[in-house]
């Protein structure tokens, strides 16, 4: 209960409250310009928090991740493109809605819904983070490996379109992330008489690179797009009245915990979240209102929104109490951890119980400042995807170089993210999803890790990983997920979709 | 209007600033802060008392000017290692590294070894238990060994493979031939103490502040590798007593690049004799568990040279058959490259949509990310600093990507400088990152 009260004393105090303040409206502003996305700003601005108390750098990092899951629906109400990926449903509806001349209404619909999302997903994690963590400190090196297979399959199978070029993203990810010193023998590898390499490609410029400089290469060859967006005037039915609580109770429950069960599945996020949750809805839907579906539907806004913000707290779940991250921009946190010196893991709770309540408390008390800012500011929020590209790209790109240069110190991490910078955008090109690479590079040291270890300690025997029964769930659901898209490809002959 | 004139004002102020700072006086060292630097990430055992001492010596003015931390961690401490080795020998730079240092050269993990800097002194003693579960059917040191001479090769020892823990480990094994652990590479200490509560592991090691934090988790301490036992943990023996005389006592050690002057080893040595003796350092390790120990002259350069020697005679070897990732991922790589080039390139094409109409400017794109190549070669071969290096590249990129329009010249010229002296305010001043 101490630590309750340390973490309460921060997020409370003056200054925590200005970070969630800073953090949330960062995180809805670069969630508002398309182009921008949050993966991006959190991974900008973990260097900046290197010299921060590791609470506060964490109120400030989970305000932004909430921020700009939601800012992302402004954009895409009034210009049809989703500002995050996480809001690509909402263009769906949302914009031919604000086109039938109820922008207002399109935008408070989002609003309120990811608010909720946001509260119901925060439930999730409170109460059920704490008993995951305590349980799994009884799982052992092997259980861990299987929890990490299954990441690589759901990513693949449930993330894209085709599964193999998310396969081979992910094996590339990996191969990015061997090079160094393996733990387990302590002999350098792939390293090619770099002396550079000896500890392996650092995760912030890789990130950086893959996230921020590839969009923004890709979004300076778009300079010439032409960006009209709709006016909004401020209107009463911005907010919700009983009919509306009525109405769209049952479907905010249910989309916000599918996108919660989304968010805790490791490496999938907010996007799949909001995909999952608008096809339920669709499909539970009056006959009269699935016609609406894609032609300004209240309910498919709702439940696009509602499931996206739910995925934070989802996400945030595995996080906390395993340390593997449910989403990319976890991950990006998971680093965060560590090089604030925390150590994730299912010990989070008992060592640094203080961050843990930080992170909760952070995320409620920016959700909840969201709505407020939102509902507020969102009529001139929409100007802000009207900067000029010529003026931002560079600014962003200094920031870039700061950041990757900041973690060691050294150039060769600047060059590094260059490298990455132009081979993310290969990947955009050849249609290659970049989410599975930055889990595969993340993932793949737990899972070598935990192999090894478990292999150590069974004097090198596979077996264990389908002895124990934790594990044997786990290889099980990964078999099942990777041999269903297979077997239908296979029954419904070669023609796909 | 207005807005003009806070980014005037803006601009001016970091301008000022950034021309007030270059400017030190004095010849007596030093004449400006000195660079500590940590191979390790911020948070571990050692940054944290790099930067206690840091604060003892700045907040009690042992020094005319601050430390400042650098980490540079990775490698098996070998980047941070090697930063310093190259480093002037100026006084300005300096390294504080335990005894990975000695065991990264052993091993070969490191080419930097003691010999390639001048030794300051070494401070902060901190020690390190052998712990067990308490359900464990081993509750000595003892049983355990005598359990690890009997069924060689079945206790599961928890370790960070190639650092000092494993060292210990095998100092432990060889004070009674015959016995013989299983070794389990297990990362960090959280992992360790996690395997062992957990059940996959039978004993593990960790440095007394450690096991001082994690106490209450159902764990047992059953032997320091100190020379004598702990006073605030009187009850735990020593491995000495028990009869197998191990120690793993372990000091921060301060290294100045090779061919630093004798005068500023000296007086460095001197002021960290002064910072053990701080109310600060001393409340702040009594918490640690490090004893505020300086060794300074011959008798370090003898540890020094005894532990090296422990260390060479100690040959780690992998004593279980591991695949090999390497292959496997490669495998994977070719195998799923040539599924995906199959699927896209060999089979008929389905017909392309074309909604987007955009043109899109790859010139520009390109265009930019070369003056941006540019750029990072200005920083990085030390032609320009940064303020001035990014005017030219704010401007140089700005004016491409409005296509040289004369009306626009004026915000170009803003924003460039906003984030050159600006930034160079915001990050020297404000926070203290290190800029290229």
């Amino acid at each position: 209960m101490e630590a309750l009260q340390v973490a309460s004393a921060y997020l409370f105090s003056v200054q925590g409250l200005f970070l969630v303040v800073l953090g949330t409206v960062l995180g809805i502003t670069m969630g508002a310009i398309p182009g921008l996305t949050g993966a991006m700003l959190i991974a900008l601005t973990l260097p900046l928090t290197f010299n921060m108390v590791p609470v506060n750098a964490f109120i400030l990092l989970i305000s932004m991740y909430v921020g700009a899951i939601s800012g992302g629906l402004i954009t895409a109400t009034l210009l049809r493109m989703p500002g995050t990926p996480a809001s690509i449903m909402t263009t769906m509806d949302g914009y031919p809605m604000a086109r039938a001349g109820k922008p207002g209404r399109a935008l408070g619909l989002g609003i309120t819904a990811s608010f909720v999302g946001g509260c119901i997903s925060w439930v999730f994690l409170i109460s059920l983070s704490g008993p995951i963590a305590r349980y799994s400190t009884k799982l052992g090196p092997f259980d861990f490996f299987a929890l990490v297979l299954l990441a690589f399959v759901l990513i693949a199978s449930v993330g894209g379109k085709s599964m193999s070029s998310a396969f081979l993203s992910a094996s590339l990810g990996v191969l990015a992330s061997l090079p160094g010193i393996d733990k387990a023998t302590g002999n350098l590898r792939l390293t090619f008489g770099f002396e550079e390499l000896n500890g392996g490609l650092k995760l912030l410029p890789v990130l950086i690179g893959m996230f921020a400089i590839s969009q923004v290469i890709s979004d300076l060859s778009r300079i010439d797009e032409k960006i009209t967006i709709i006016p909004v005037k401020r209107t009463r039915d911005m907010f919700f009245k009983l009919k509306d609580w009525k109405d769209q109770v049952i479907n905010l429950v249910r989309s916000s915990v599918i996108g919660t069960w989304v968010g805790i599945l490791p490496g999938i996020g907010a996007n799949i979240g909001s995909v999952s949750a608008y096809s339920a809805a669709k499909s539970m839907a009056k006959p009269e209102e699935q016609t609406k579906f894609g032609k300004g539907s209240e309910v498919a806004i709702v439940a696009s929104e509602s499931a996206n913000n739910a995925t934070i707290g989802g996400a945030l779940i595995p996080l906390v109490s395993l340390g593997i991250p449910g989403s990319v921009i976890d991950a990006i946190l998971l680093g965060g951890l560590l090089i604030h010196g925390l150590q994730p893991g299912p010990l989070l709770f008992q060592q640094n119980p203080e961050m843990v309540y930080t992170i909760m408390g952070a995320m409620f008390v920016s959700n909840v400042f969201m709505f407020c800012f939102m509902i507020v500011a969102v009529r001139y929020l929409a100007r802000l995807a009207s900067i000029p590209r010529s003026m931002l790209m560079p600014v962003i790109l200094v920031f870039c170089i700061i950041g990757s240069f900041a973690l060691s110190t050294r150039m060769f991490d600047v060059w590094t993210m260059l490298f990455f910078g132009l081979l993310g955008y290969g990947f955009e090109k050849m249609k290659i999803p970049l989410a599975p690479f930055v889990i595969g590079f993340i993932l793949s040291p737990i899972a070598e890790e935990n192999l090894q270890m478990g292999l150590m300690a069974s004097n090198g025997s596979f077996l264990p990983l389908i002895q124990g029964p934790v594990s044997l769930i786990f290889v099980l659901s990964s078999i099942v997920l990777l041999s269903i898209p297979l077997y239908k490809r296979y029954r419904y002959g070669g023609s796909r979709n | 209007m207005i807005r003009h004139i806070i980014i005037a004002g803006l601009i001016l102020l970091s301008v000022f600033q950034y021309f007030k700072a270059g400017s030190f006086g004095g010849d007596d060292y030093p004449r400006k802060p000195v660079r500590v630097v940590v191979p390790f990430q911020p948070g571990g055992g050692s940054d944290t008392f790099a930067r206690i001492v840091q604060k003892a010596i700045n907040d009690d003015q042992l020094m005319p000017q601050p430390l400042v931390i650098v980490n540079k961690p990775g490698g098996g401490t070998s980047i941070g290692s090697s930063y310093v080795k190259d480093a002037r020998a100026d006084g300005y730079t300096v390294l504080c590294l335990h005894e990975a240092l000695m065991v990264a050269k052993s091993t070969g993990q490191s080419p930097n070894g003691p010999g390639d800097y001048e030794a300051v002194a070494a401070t902060g003693e901190f020690g390190v238990v052998i712990l067990v579960s308490e359900e464990s059917s081993y509750q000595s040191l003892g049983a355990l060994m005598a359990a690890a001479k009997e069924q060689p090769e079945t206790l599961k020892f928890g370790v960070n493979l190639n650092t000092p823990s494993h060292f210990c480990a095998i100092m432990l094994e060889n004070a009674l031939p015959g016995a013989r652990f299983r070794f389990v590479a297990t990362g960090g200490g959280a992992h360790r103490l996690a395997g062992v509560m957990g059940g996959h592991l039978d004993v593990i090691i960790l440095s007394i502040g450690e096991y001082v934090r994690f106490q209450q988790n159902g764990l047992k301490a059953i032997a320091y590798l100190g020379e004598e036992r702990i006073a605030s943990i009187p009850d735990i023996p020593t491995a000495e007593e028990l009869g197998f005389p191990v120690f793993g006592g372990n000091l921060h050690y301060w290294w100045f690049p090779k061919g630093t002057d004798q005068g500023i080893v000296d007086y460095f040595a001197g002021v960290l004799s002064k910072v053990m003796k701080t109310d600060y350092f001393l409340g702040k390790t009594k918490d640690l568990e490090i004893l505020p120990r300086i060794i300074v002259g011959d008798e370090m350069n003898t540890r020094i040279r005894e532990r090296t020697e422990i260390f060479d005679s100690i040959k780690p070897i992998n004593r279980v058959e591991l695949p090999d990732f390497t292959l496997w991922n490669l495998v994977s790589v070719a195998l799923f490259s040539l599924v995906v080039f199959w699927k896209r390139w060999l089979r008929p094409k389905q017909e392309l949509q074309k909604s987007d109409t955009l043109r899109l400017r790859y010139d520009l794109a390109f265009g930019t990310i070369l003056m941006t190549i540019v750029y990072v070669l200005l920083l990085g071969l030390r032609i320009m600093p940064f303020a001035w290096a990014t005017i030219v590249f704010i401007v140089a990129s700005g004016l491409l990507l409005t296509r040289f329009d004369k009306r626009k010249f004026g915000y170009v010229l803003e924003v460039a400088l906003l984030m050159s002296f600006g930034l160079h305010f915001v990050f020297t001043q404000l926070f203290t990152i290190d800029l290229p």
